[in-house]
């Protein structure tokens, strides 16, 4: 099972959920550079949308492999590929959860939305460590790396805004209430996704992994004296190509180099 | 907020030099951000963060008094004269 051979439509569903939430939410985050709320700040939230860049390139190297391995680094054509996969394809061919797409305006919400999609993050790369795709659990390894310090940037500073000043707590709490159903959906089951847990791509069903998430959250959550209400999920459809009303300019603005010419080798 | 001084250390034998100032709310935040700030490109492989009120200013005036009087910067020439006689001594016949 590991290491030959193409791997099943399911597999490719489940590596291009996680690549375009990367992608997306790299994109958005670093649009923050220069106008964060002070210059450390700034500095960590770009270096971390630029860890996100580089996880959804990986996943897409991967997706572009399609179970080869052996293609080198250098290669012009594998480098094309995925500029195809990550700036080439039609919104309809995405699979992002609309959290990833939202644009999030404020900085609270760029903020909320970090918090809650790294912790989301981990529970899914976890899940992929022993992963039947070649050369996704040694990635998956690496990536939890980078993951950690996410988390050791996202958790304080949610807790010292929930309990730091009324204005502070109404912010993350008003941000909270709106994310948190779109987060939710970071969790939607894609396509043959049974199949892709009994292959050993993922090693839960995403409601599982749902609940690792709440139960972390729930915890941090708790300890700053905020209970969520858990709201039902807006923007189910995400993982199978419906578009959330952000995705069009989010598509413009990222695209904008690459369609004026596709083949180009950077 | 509190105020951080930051310094950093290379591997090897050169000293903690400072890098500069930040704020912070508490050290968690202030270890995040001034690894995002002055090591993302390796620039030390040791970070020390000392918070400003832990730091003691000497009074200006107990600094130096006297620092007009030449003869207390020695140069080292009449130490290192007399050690080089004490090795001509240590080498001759006995």
């Amino acid at each position: 099972m590991s290491g030959t051979g193409a791997f099943s439509p399911a597999a490719r569903e489940i590596i291009l959920a996680l690549a375009d939430d990367e992608l997306c939410i790299g994109q958005h985050q670093t649009a923050w550079v220069g106008v964060g709320p002070f210059l450390e700040e700034d500095l960590a939230f770009i270096s971390i949308a630029q860890d996100e860049l580089a996880h959804a390139r990986a996943l897409f190297r991967l997706v572009a492999a399609n179970g080869d391995p052996a293609t080198g680094e250098a290669d012009v054509e594998r480098e094309r590929q995925i500029d195809q996969l990550a700036m080439g394809r039609s919104p309809q061919e995405f699979r992002s959860s609309w959290l990833a797409e939202d644009a999030c305006p404020s900085w609270a919400e760029a903020f909320v939305r970090h918090a809650l999609y790294d912790e989301a993050e981990a529970v899914r790369w976890e899940a992929l460590c022993h992963s039947s795709v070649a050369g996704l659990g040694p990635l998956a390894g690496r990536i939890l790396v980078e993951e950690e310090f996410h988390r050791r940037h996202a958790r304080p500073m949610l807790a010292r805004l929930l309990t730091g000043t009324d204005e502070s707590r109404r912010r993350m709490i008003e941000a909270l209430e709106r994310l948190l159903p779109l987060a939710r959906c970071l969790f939607e089951p894609t396509v043959g996704e049974a199949e892709a847990v009994a292959a050993g791509v993922i090693e839960a069903d995403a409601a599982t992994l749902e609940g690792r998430w709440q139960e972390r959250l729930r915890d941090q959550l708790a300890s700053s004296g905020y209970e969520p209400a858990w709201p039902d999920p807006i923007g189910w459809g995400g993982r199978r190509g419906e578009r959330s009303a952000d995705f069009a300019a989010l598509y413009t603005e990222m695209r904008a180099v690459y369609v004026l010419d596709p083949l180009a080798h950077w | 907020m509190k105020r951080y001084e930051v310094f950093l250390k290379k591997a090897g034998k050169d000293p903690f030099e400072h890098a500069g100032s930040m704020d912070a709310p508490d050290d968690e935040l202030a270890s995040v951000w001034a690894v995002q700030t002055y090591v993302r490109r390796a620039e030390g492989d040791q970070v020390w963060l000392v918070r400003r009120e832990h730091i003691i200013t000497v009074d200006p005036d107990l600094i130096a008094p006297n620092a007009d009087q030449p003869h207390r910067h020695n140069d080292g020439r009449y130490l290192a004269e007399r050690r080089r006689e004490l090795r001509r001594n240590a080498s001759a016949p006995r």
